[in-house]
């Protein structure tokens, strides 16, 4: 986790642009963030900012007719945007898993735990009989589940926690290098959140894997993440370590987010701001302004000639802003 | 509590499923009172009967046993005939307002049918009316001709609330109003809702798994445990000085974006099942500071400041 380590991800301007009947939809926009063994990153905004395309684009997951990616996904040597269909099977599963927000419909119905554990084993590393059996066990140990009655279950016998718990250990078999976690605790209840967080943070430092870590939830980025990454209308808008962007955000939609929370740690909840209006629609041109401008409360003139660049701050931290929320938040 | 009678009063409210030999204990023993322009959270993990209750309070699930009065007059044991009044004074805003608003019926269509049914406006001034109420939720009312695909989610939810409150209810049932939409649009609703309240004096009995939410819009919060209440309390006593054991877990297990990774031992194992509930106290098996009482007897509730939790330990 030092900052020297070199990145096991490395993405560079990845763009992805979905064509369907009616219109041309730039879903992400020139997205460049890197990933470091045994680091998790937080991958940060509402519905439709493009977090989860760009995570699904790592996988080659695109529904099809696949979006056109552009640019360049490097999962450290290889080079993952335009690879053939199989040199992506072999990153999938083996260098690179992913768990999903509804553990039910990533399981399939009709088979047994055993049964979908031992497809991946076999699948993967080529593992049956007894040997395979021993290596479900410990996944499951692993991942806070005590064994054999479990193995038999069928998905529907157990409670979304556990669901979510099998999906994990199935997402660990082959020890990927990096775990995408797509909203994993969204459906969950807060003590189950907790325990799954728990989990996922003992797992990380066991095995020092990455892991990108997708939310929109605040408090869940300041439980499990080093870095966060926000994103809003498909582009990067701040990039920061996670307490410095927690507690001093530098662009608006950032700041605007934080205000717009229910605050559970204080009085009243906190004074709410809602952000007026929506986030745009989304087209495949470029943009001639800042894409937060119509709901920025710190608007001005010069926000709309052109959009700003991602610019650095210090260090690490990156920000798409030319009027940037001063330091004053810190006292917040 | 208050010398005014209360808006909603449910007594030993009791909804039992019978399945395949078992009885599932939904929701048992609920007791509660509502005051009018009061919001009353109802909080718990999922299965612990809180949606349970509300829908068995405007007669989506049959009753078992106990009562509900709107007003002091009992609503529960009626015909449908002889509920039908009532009906107009409870109304029910649900999580998905997509699923819940009819595709096929423009917003026009969707607002005037209860106004009409409910005798609020007639043919004449049906269409002022629908523009009054889309302007009472912040919607522009030149929108009206539009169906509900056309709108965002946040959109969508404002027209449910516009629905609900066309018929002038007292009450208004939330269940999970929010939780479908994204912070920056939740925030929105959520002051609507408030703003709305204040306007005409409505009551909320509002269901959420988002602690946040609750510490945000209600004056006083139940928590639901196994179909039970196990805490019942004025908002800032309950945050800032949960009483039951279970109420304690729950804040603790909350991400909070003030703290960063906490040092916390999650609370074990899972809710149990409502067809078997445990022994005595039902928070036992879990509670860590359960002690020999605990599994053998029932706790009542006992008053503590700013309302009552059933625990032994507050007695």
């Amino acid at each position: 986790m030092t900052p020297e380590a070199k990145e096991l991800l490395r993405i560079r301007d990845l763009s992805v642009i979905f064509t369907t009947r009616e219109r041309t939809v730039r879903a992400v926009d020139s997205v460049s963030f890197d990933v470091r063994p045994g680091e998790v990153v937080g991958l940060v905004g509402e519905s439709g900012c493009g977090k989860s395309v760009t995570s699904l684009s790592i996988l080659g997951l695109h529904e099809q007719p696949a979006g056109r990616m552009t640019g360049s996904i490097r999962l450290g040597e290889r080079e993952l945007v335009g690879a053939s269909p199989s040199a992506l099977r072999e990153v999938r599963g083996n260098r690179v898993s992913m768990i999903f927000q509804d553990p039910l419909t990533s399981l399939n119905p009709y088979l047994r735990v055993e049964e979908q554990l031992a497809e991946v084993l076999e699948l993967h590393l080529n593992l049956r009989g007894p040997a395979a059996r021993a290596r479900m066990l410990e996944i499951l140990s692993q991942v806070g589940i005590a064994g054999e009655e479990r193995l038999r279950a069928y998905p529907h016998q157990l409670s979304g926690g556990m669901r979510q718990r099998i999906c994990i250990a199935m997402a660990l078999l082959c020890s990927p290098e990096l775990l995408i976690a797509d909203e994993p605790t969204t459906m969950l209840d807060v003590t189950i959140q907790a325990q799954i967080l728990e989990l996922l943070r003992s797992i990380r430092k066991q095995r020092n894997m990455s892991i990108l870590f997708i939310t929109h939830d605040l408090g869940v980025v300041s439980e499990i993440c080093d870095r966060v990454i926000v994103m809003y209308a498909g582009r990067i808008v701040e990039q920061a370590r996670t307490a410095e962007l927690l507690h001093s955000p530098l662009h608006p939609y950032t700041e605007a987010l934080l205000r717009s929370t229910p605050r559970v740690d204080l009085p009243g909840g906190g004074s709410l701001h809602p952000i007026g209006g929506l986030p745009p629609r989304l087209s495949a041109a470029k943009l001639q302004e800042c894409a937060f401008v119509p709901r920025c409360p710190r608007a001005r003139e010069g926000c709309k000639n052109g959009e700003p660049a991602l610019t650095s701050a210090g260090g690490e931290r990156l920000r798409r802003c030319i009027v940037p929320v001063a330091e004053m938040v810190a006292g917040r | 509590m208050s010398d005014a009678m209360p808006l909603l009063k449910v007594r030993d409210l009791r909804v039992h499923f019978a399945t395949e030999g078992t009885v599932v204990r939904a929701v048992d023993g609920v007791d509660l009172e509502l005051r009018a322009g009061e919001t009353l959270a109802l909080v718990g993990e999922s299965g612990c009967g809180k949606s349970t209750l509300a829908r068995a309070l405007v007669g989506l699930n049959p009753i078992t046993s106990g009562s509900a009065e709107l007003n002091g007059r009992t609503i529960t044991g009626l015909t449908r005939a002889a509920a039908r009044p009532f009906r107009r004074e409870l109304q029910l805003v649900f999580q998905d307002p997509y699923a819940s608003l009819n595709p096929r019926f423009t917003i026009a269509q969707t607002l005037a049918e209860p106004l009409l049914l409910h005798e609020k406006a007639n043919r004449s001034n049906v269409d002022s009316k629908v523009c009054e109420l889309l302007g009472q939720v912040g919607l522009d009312p030149e929108l009206r001709a539009r169906y509900p695909h056309e709108f965002s989610g946040g959109q969508r939810q404002r027209i449910s609330i516009a629905r609900a409150l066309a018929v002038e209810p007292s009450l208004l049932l939330c269940d999970e109003v929010t939780s479908a939409l994204d912070v920056s649009i939740q925030a929105q609703i959520l002051d609507l809702l408030r703003s709305v309240q204040q306007k005409l004096g409505l009551s909320y009995l509002f269901i959420t798994h988002d602690l946040g939410v609750v510490r945000y819009i209600a004056h006083r919060v139940a928590v639901m445990y196994v179909g039970q209440i196990v805490e019942l309390r004025d908002t800032e006593s309950l945050f800032e000085s949960p009483a039951h054991p279970y109420t304690k877990a729950l804040l603790a297990s909350i991400p909070r974006v003030s703290q960063g990774p906490q040092a916390r031992t999650p609370l074990a194992g899972e809710v149990p099942s409502p067809a078997r509930p445990p022994s005595g106290c039902r928070f036992h098996p879990r509670c860590s500071l359960a002690f020999e009482r605990c599994p053998k007897e029932h706790p009542d509730l006992y008053p503590v400041s700013g309302g009552s939790s059933r625990c032994f330990l507050s007695q």
